[in-house]
């Protein structure tokens, strides 16, 4: 139906919205029939086809480890994204906005966000334990950064006769962040966030193969230790298919937000 | 009699550029605005009129000197006065409609009546039908239309402007000058305005101040006896229109400028 419709329309917007991703699922059918035929010609039992792993996938999605591992997964990804958007917001556009402060708390973050996040499993697991509240933790410790990196960057190049006006409306504190230098930071805090939400799910993966008794991580390594093998292809499908999930959601969400923005850029990304 | 709403004493004002050096911008500025008065400020460019202007309407601290209001001085930005400056878009907030930037001036009204009010303030500027636009869906002169609604909405005593009408084009500018005295006759507000054009300053002054070069201090004040109400074909080509135009330009040309500066 769309397809069809924007035939009718010359303008690039239907091109951009609807031929694009015809292609981009083209190019996954294409892996997808390399995928198979050559796991037939190799014939293995390390490399299922492609047929064998989607089947496993339905397995799993229908069986117990959707509630045990996946929504689990599911859940931690986006608590711990979740958090690492507030704390991001809320610091990275103080530690802009009060020039002073944030000059005396950039060496600090330059040095925590240059730790790598495997490092702080083995502290997690003595603070929190094993289960979701570490992994939601690693997951924080990793995907705030982005957030509060770009809204850090973009409360300190917010334009000043932004702030001369929302002083002279008499905004102040808390009514200034929300309704002046929140808004004006958006664009790049949702950037920001874009890549929060990808690192949210890669990081998850990591601390909970570290560390903890369910989730898909857990799940993915426990089929791989008990030569389970198309269950730990399906693991992984379903891995990268929430990860495009989450993005594809995200930037419907971010088109409903920016309208503002992109139309001011002036592309023709309306 | 009309009272003395604010009175300048003094006043000097240093910037920091990006470079550690210490400019000093304002120096031993005097000035008094009474209720209800339009005063202009000219001056050549660079000279610290924007700075001048922060400084008065409280959104920079002065290094010297006082700013009073009604006898009080002047600490912070004061909710008695609005201020419309030269670039609206960037004072019109791209992500709010036109209705939601101006209602923002008056956020402390309840919702309801505050739409009521915007309406009316945009009717009045003959916006009617634009509350739910963007700012940027807007030519230059309604946007800037939108930043003088969005000012006068809160019933300010005193408006200050910063080169209002410098961004858009010649026609628009002088529709925009009469919006201005329209409202100022009408609301009764005190205004002052910085410009570095000189007839608009005495086409729409009772008094203008002549601003030296920098650092600058006001070297001339030329009251403007030009009878009311004006209008841009008669008021222009008055003999004396250009008689006080001539007194003021010999003012900023005035060598007392340039050796100021050079001290």
């Amino acid at each position: 139906m769309a397809v069809l419709r924007s035939t009718t329309i010359r303008r690039p917007l239907p091109q951009r919205r609807f031929v694009r991703p015809v292609i981009g699922w083209a190019g996954v059918l294409v892996v997808a029939l390399g995928w198979q035929l050559l796991a037939v010609a190799l014939n293995t039992s390390i490399f299922p086809t492609f047929i064998t792993t989607m089947q496993a996938v339905g397995t799993v999605l229908s069986g117990p480890a959707l509630s045990q591992d996946v929504l689990p997964s599911v859940e931690r990804a986006l608590a711990g994204f979740a958090i690492s958007a507030v704390l991001g917001v809320v610091v990275g556009l103080a530690l802009g906005y009060y020039r002073r402060l944030g000059d005396y708390c950039a060496t600090l973050v330059d040095f925590l966000r240059s730790l790598p996040t495997p490092l702080f499993v083995p502290l997690a697991i003595v603070l929190l334990g094993l289960g979701s509240q570490m992994v939601v933790a690693i997951v924080v410790s990793a995907a705030v950064w982005p957030v509060l990196l770009n809204a850090f960057d973009a409360a300190r190049r917010v334009e000043p006769l932004h702030l001369d006006t929302a002083r002279a409306l008499g905004l102040r504190g808390v009514a200034l962040f929300r309704r002046v230098l929140f808004p004006a930071t958006l664009p790049s805090i949702v950037a920001g966030l874009r890549i929060a939400l990808s690192t949210s799910l890669a990081v998850l993966i990591i601390a909970e193969i570290l560390g903890a008794s369910s989730g898909l991580g857990y799940f993915i390594q426990d089929a791989q230790q008990t030569f389970e093998v198309p269950e730990t292809y399906a693991g992984v499908v379903i891995l990268a298919a929430l990860g495009w999930l989450f993005d594809t959601l995200f930037l419907a969400a971010e088109h409903r937000w920016l309208r503002w923005d992109q139309a001011t850029a002036g592309g023709n990304r309306v | 009699m009309s009272e003395v709403l604010l009175d300048v004493a003094g006043l000097g004002k240093s910037l920091t550029s990006t470079s550690g050096d210490t400019l000093l911008i304002n120096t031993d500025i005097n000035l008094s605005l009474r209720t209800g008065e339009f005063v202009s400020i000219v001056g050549p460019s660079g000279g610290g009129k924007t700075t001048l202007l922060r400084t008065l309407s409280g959104l920079a601290r002065p290094d010297t000197g006082t700013v009073s209001h009604r006898g009080a001085t002047v600490e912070g930005v004061p909710p008695w006065m609005s201020i419309v400056f030269q670039d609206y878009t960037k004072t019109l907030y791209p992500w709010l409609t036109v209705e939601k930037n101006v209602r923002l001036a008056i956020r402390d009204v309840p919702k309801a009546p505050a739409r009521q009010r915007v309406e009316a303030a945009l009717a009045q500027m003959g916006l009617s039908g634009f509350a739910d636009r963007y700012p940027w869906e807007l030519s230059g002169g309604m946007q800037q239309r939108v930043a003088l609604a969005r000012a006068m909405i809160c019933e300010p005593e005193v408006l200050f402007m910063d080169e209002p009408f410098a961004s858009v084009d010649a026609l628009t500018r002088s529709k925009l000058e009469d919006t201005v005295l329209g409202l100022w006759q009408q609301a009764g507000m005190a205004v002052l305005l910085v410009t570095h054009d000189i007839g608009e300053a005495v086409y729409l002054s009772d008094r203008v101040l002549v601003l030296s070069a920098r650092p600058s201090t006001i070297i001339d004040t030329v009251e403007i006896d030009l009878p009311r109400p004006r209008a841009q074909a008669t008021t222009r080509t008055l003999p004396r229109f250009h008689e006080l135009h001539s007194t003021v330009l010999a003012g900023v040309e005035d060598p007392q400028s340039s050796e100021v500066a050079a001290r």
